[in-house]
């Protein structure tokens, strides 16, 4: 009998059906063709608008886009058609149909449309009962953020659990979220262990520890210089530093401190007007041209002078110690920043008890050994005081390159802020002796599950705290298995959608893992309980409270990673042959931009149409060098003014958007514009149909994308989605995969100049990002539309439904009258019935 | 990669939305027919640390498995017994009880929701319950020693050392009958590739070659790695005899991707080859134009004394070749 059975595939491509998921939308799709052609559901003026506007292409038997408005239901209370008609209609008020060829409908004719088939779609979704779960799972980071604010530890309860699926890339959704045993399995694995961490008696362990001269280790592929230990390499365990049997006390998070600087020698010499000749320290191959080798590393790994140097911090596990040829595969825990001159910064991680950690010069010999060199004049030069690289001479040769010389590494952790950790002083505030009164659990009970509980619920669990305390004596035991049971409930996993106006823990608990992304805080909840959510006002000033909270700055992350995809940073690496630039500094930059700008937005009340023109933007030194723009010193992000014509400041001149648009290699118009259409205009296109022949980009620089979109669009039926998708990516050219700008294209041969023209679906002509820009300024309805969906989608966990784009349409309208601020946009989104959806 | 094992591309519309959820992968539906009978249904590995989207394996409910790369820990799962077994009977026991109770706390909240609602809370119970059905399994094989096999002290350093570790240890857990079912992924990233004294630390750029033919020269330097430590594999197999003869004659090898040009990004005629299993094999076949991979799965499971009239959007079968 044939018993095995192993399957192995390749991870050829990682990015296999990103674009598909991108691209693939059925918004108008035949989704009525079962119901014949009903005419009672539209007034006659509709009607014959339709008739004479759209039959010539999608009626009476044509069908462009497969799109046939005759067959469409006049039954607005079937979704799928509801859905069918408004995004007409949004076609239609965009002025993209009909399209630019075809005679205009005259105004008074479109307005008479555009109310009638909204009357229509407003009276069927008051009818219209919302269909799907509503009962809502927490997302990873909510889980996480939750059990912070809980128990006080910053172990996490997501680790390893199974991903949910991503809709339109939010993975918040009732009804999507995993409920299966793999997720059970995980979760409840880590929610013993954090019980084990946050329920203790040990005794504080809390410390610092200080390491310098001996007590800093090397590998062997270092060197010990005037008390510091020398970096220049950080291809292997061997060029690593580690401070000496260092132990993690506890699982948790330590602040490291790292006093170091770190220099290039090469610019050293150059600056003391040195010369030096190459020296390699071998060369087995007497065919291999070791000098233009070297000479080659030392140009590609040479850095920029000014640019902000990085170590990095890996997880070992401490009997580890640096074994020769072994790769640095550990867990990346942090990064430090390190300047040319002495100077110390801190960076914080999370450990795991006994675990150890290493540090790696990230910027130092990043793809080989360095070379030697023999110097003209040392060592005495050399070992002058203002040489700064000085004691690095060995038998009148220096080491070629950049060196991170660490004086000084201090550990401080577990940083619990209080201890023993909140969890155990909320169930037993005068130590364990005490036994557990009802009253306290009742109290922990009511935190975790967001709301007053029942006896019942508080003698349930009261039961397994006096059963494993009956058969082990241990209250720390018992408080424990407690701990794990609250974490594993499903009235802690799950959230009830608020019943009504009047259901106002529910109402509390849809705020706060709105705003905050995790529990609601003790202010919140008395709130609640006094009735003050019932009213506007009332529910008004929480918002407020809860945005000017550091803790809105959750919401922020999660909101733009999944809004506008910015978890993709970094997930697909650029071609480093292609983009030697792009390195960790710069995408960690990348996505805090983005992340700051929108938290500027949010926290400021700054009006919607500042997403895309704003005349500033946020930077830090390394963005501000990518970007070319002068005078932005230091890591920390912050306000620059650039002129309203600048490429740079809104969404689209943003590096982290430019970079998750793109493959790596190649820039593509279509991901830009599908981008575009779902995250900006909220108006995704159509999927491409099966069997369409992809296009292959092409480096070598023979044909643009452009000439190949060309000809895809040659094709008719190709042509009716691209017409909307293109555009808006043709504008974006000037960007190259990472977001730098570029006015020619890659080429071996030739070097093809970048054309960023194009014509918009309307008609419009357009020229680069500031038409784009003016294009989506043109419709801040639409824009202000898209973000309020965004949002009601992330704070409900529904898909939005016909009735809240209805409702949604009230909101934008209202918010439009004044600044259109966003702040006011999510105030008004949480006193609108629509939220409690 | 969701769709090369189960063969399925089905999209769902949520809101205006669509959404891919995945069904079961070909593994883990032959797992779940012939696996129960050894202390693990199914093994998923891989051959170096895999990134968010490198997934091959999924369950029947449609979820993702994650998979170890770590030889190590591979090791420990399928060859090392635990010091204390009694330690880790009670940890198990109590775990047990915890389910119990939020299983019973589900049921008092179950009365106050929706239909629809209700149907998600049943899901959670479910898989509760399928938690507590895997601690039972886990208990009964507590007193059985795991097999012995020579100790994996050290992870290797390159991917393909890597790699060539991990399916070592999937040859000892066919050999020892630890487990029937294994899936192995090949990510892009992780531990550096070492082509030719380059290290290359993320081959995902090389599979968009562009065409240039030094890149494409690269990728094939990469595969050409690939397919020798496949091969190693399979002379292991060979070289292991059994009661019928040797391993590679009883286990069926599937190597094969995603895509079948990446650089377009082409899921079209993907490059699959299948070893052993005392199949007929007749070296390339070439199907009719609309044949499907699932065909394939079809008569491997068949193999595997499965039957099944089909699998997922299968049209037939690969008798015809496999004989």
């Amino acid at each position: 009998m044939n018993r095995n059975f192993t399957l192995i595939a390749s991870g050829l491509e990682s990015f296999s059906f990103k674009l598909l998921l991108l691209a693939t939308f059925a918004v108008i799709t035949t989704c009525a063709s079962t119901a014949s052609a009903k005419e009672d559901g539209l007034p006659k003026s509709a009607e014959s608008f339709v008739k004479r506007h759209c039959y010539d292409c999608h009626g009476d038997g044509a069908d462009e886009g497969d799109f046939q408005i005759d067959e469409l239901s006049r039954d607005f209370s079937d979704p799928a058609a509801a859905v069918a008609w408004r995004d007409a209609l949004d076609l239609v008020q965009l002025g993209e149909m009909p399209p630019p060829e075809q005679s205009r409908p005259r105004s008074g004719e479109l307005r008479n449309f555009v109310k009638a088939i909204n009357d229509a779609l407003q009276s069927a979704a008051i009818k219209s009962a919302s269909n799907g779960p509503k009962l809502r799972r927490l997302s990873h980071t909510a889980l996480d953020n939750a059990v912070k604010d809980l128990t006080g530890t910053d172990l996490k309860l997501s680790e390893g659990l199974p991903s949910d699926p991503e809709v339109a890339g939010f993975d918040n959704l009732s009804s999507t979220m995993v409920h299966s045993k793999e997720f059970i399995d995980v979760l409840q694995k880590n929610a013993r262990a954090i019980a084990e961490n946050v329920v203790t008696n040990r005794k504080d362990p809390r410390r610092k520890s200080t390491y310098t001269g001996k007590r800093i280790m090397g590998g062997k592929e270092t060197v010990r210089s005037s008390n510091k230990t020398v970096l220049y390499g950080s291809l292997f365990r061997e060029f690593t530093a580690w401070p000496r049997r260092y132990e993690a006390p506890y699982s948790g998070r330590c602040r490291v401190m790292v006093t170091a600087f770190e220099r290039n020698s090469v610019d050293d010499l150059e600056a003391h007007g040195l010369e030096h000749e190459l020296a390699p320290r071998k060369n087995k191959n007497p065919k291999d041209d070791v000098f233009a080798r070297a000479k080659r590393w030392i140009r590609q790994e040479r850095l920029p002078r000014d640019r902000r140097r990085q170590g990095s911090l890996i997880a070992a596990e401490s009997k580890e110690e640096a074994e020769n040829g072994k790769s640095i595969t550990g867990r990346v825990l942090g990064r430090f920043d390190v300047a040319p001159e002495m100077g110390t910064s801190d960076v914080i991680i999370d450990m795991k008890e006994g675990e150890s950690f290493y540090v790696v010069a990230t910027d130092c010999g990043r793809r080989q050994f360095p070379p030697w060199a023999q110097v003209k004049g040392a060592p005495k030069t050399l070992n002058d005081k203002r040489f700064p690289g000085r004691g690095m001479v060995i038998d009148g040769r220096i080491l070629l390159g950049e060196q991170l010389h660490i004086e000084r590494i201090e550990v401080e952790g577990p940083l619990a802020e209080q201890w023993p950790p909140i969890a155990t002083t909320r169930l037993f505030p005068n130590g364990f002796d005490e036994p557990l009164s009802d009253q306290r659990l009742s109290f922990f009970l009511a935190r975790a599950f967001r709301g007053r509980v029942s006896t019942d619920t508080v003698q349930l669990y009261s039961a397994i705290y006096n059963h494993i305390l009956a058969e082990t004596e241990s209250p720390v035991e018992a408080a424990r298995q407690l701990v794990e049971a609250v974490l594993c409930s499903p009235r802690f996993l799950y959230n009830c959608p608020p019943a009504d106006q009047d259901d106002a823990f529910a109402i509390a608990s849809r705020l706060s893992f709105f705003l905050w992304n995790s529990v609601p805080d003790d202010t919140l909840l008395k709130a609640a309980d006094r009735g003050y959510l019932k009213d506007p006002d009332g529910m008004a000033q929480q918002v407020q409270r809860m945005i000017a909270d550091p803790r809105c700055k959750d919401f922020i992350k999660d909101f733009t990673g999944q809004w506008l995809g910015l978890r993709r940073v970094g997930a697909m690496l650029p071609d480093p042959n292609l983009f030697p630039n792009y390195e960790m500094v710069l995408e960690t930059s990348m996505r805090e931009e983005t992340e700051e700008f929108f938290n500027h937005i949010v926290t400021e009340n700054r009006p919607v149409k500042e997403l895309i023109a704003p005349g500033y933007a946020m930077l830090n030194d390394r963005l501000a060098e990518h970007y070319g723009i002068r005078g932005v010193k230091g890591g920390q992000i912050r306000k620059v003014k650039v002129s309203k014509r600048d490429p740079r400041g809104g969404l689209l001149g943003q590096a982290s958007v430019l970079t998750i648009t793109s493959n790596g290699t190649s820039t593509s118009p279509v991901m830009r514009g599908v981008w575009v259409l779902e995250n900006l205009l909220d108006s995704p296109p159509s999927p491409p149909p099966p069997d369409v022949p992809a296009i292959e980009p092409d480096v070598r620089g023979a044909t643009t994308v452009r000439e190949q979109l060309a000809k895809h669009r040659e094709v008719e039926t190709c042509n009716q989605c691209h017409r909307r998708i293109d555009p808006w990516g043709f504008g974006l050219e000037n960007f190259d995969p990472i977001g730098q700008w570029r006015t020619k294209y890659r080429g071996h041969k030739q070097r093809k100049p970048v054309d960023a023209t194009g014509v918009m679906p309307n008609g419009d002509q357009f020229d680069g990002v500031e038409g784009v820009k003016k294009a989506l300024l043109e419709r801040e309805q639409q824009l202000t539309h898209a973000l309020a969906a965004k949002l009601l989608t992330y704070a409900t966990g529904q898909p939005t439904s016909i009735k809240a784009k209805l409702a949604l349409d009230q909101i934008v309208e209202e918010n439009m009258k004044g600044k259109n601020g966003v702040a006011e946009l999510i105030e008004k989104i949480c006193t609108h019935p629509v939220f409690l959806q | 990669m969701p769709a090369f094992l189960s063969g399925v591309y089905q999209p769902e519309q949520v809101g205006q939305s669509i959404v891919i959820r995945n069904q079961v992968t070909v593994d883990q539906f032959a797992a779940g027919k012939i696996g129960n009978a050894n202390r693990y249904s199914s093994i998923q590995l891989s051959a170096t640390k895999p990134g968010a989207t490198d997934l091959l394996s999924w369950s029947d409910k449609g979820v993702a498995l994650q998979s170890q790369h770590d030889p190590l820990e591979v090791y420990r799962q399928l060859f090392v017994n635990d010091r204390n077994p009694r330690r880790v009977a009670k940890a198990m026991q109590n775990g047990r009880s915890v389910l119990d109770l939020v299983n019973e706390d589900a049921k008092t909240l179950t009365r106050d929701l929706s239909r629809k609602d209700r149907a998600v809370l049943d899901q959670y119970m479910s898989s509760v319950r399928d938690v507590e059905k895997g601690i039972a399994r886990q208990l009964e094989w507590l007193a059985t020693p795991k097999p012995k096999v020579p100790k994996v002290k050290n992870r290797p350093t390159t991917y393909h050392g890597n790699l060539d570790l991990i399916y070592d240890l999937t040859a000892l857990a066919l050999q020892t009958d630890s487990t029937r079912v294994a899936s192995i992924m090949l990510p892009a990233g992780g531990l550096a590739i070492d082509v030719g004294g380059k290290r290359i630390g993320n081959y995902h750029g090389q599979s968009h070659h562009g065409k240039d033919p030094a890149v494409v020269k690269q990728l094939v330097d990469i595969e050409r790695l690939h397919t020798a430590s496949l091969a190693k594999f399979l002379t292991r197999l060979k070289d292991t005899p059994t009661d019928q003869g040797n391993l590679l004659d009883c286990t069926q090898v599937l190597i094969g991707s995603r895509l079948g040009n990446g650089s377009s990004h082409s899921n079209r005629d993907l490059p699959v080859l299948l070893a052993g299993g005392g199949h007929k094999h007749q070296g390339h076949v070439r199907g009719a134009e609309g044949t499907r991979l699932t065909n394939l799965f079809v008569t491997m499971l068949r193999r595997m004394q499965i039957e099944v009239e089909s699998f997922a959007d299968s049209n037939g079968d690969f008798s015809k070749w496999l004989g």
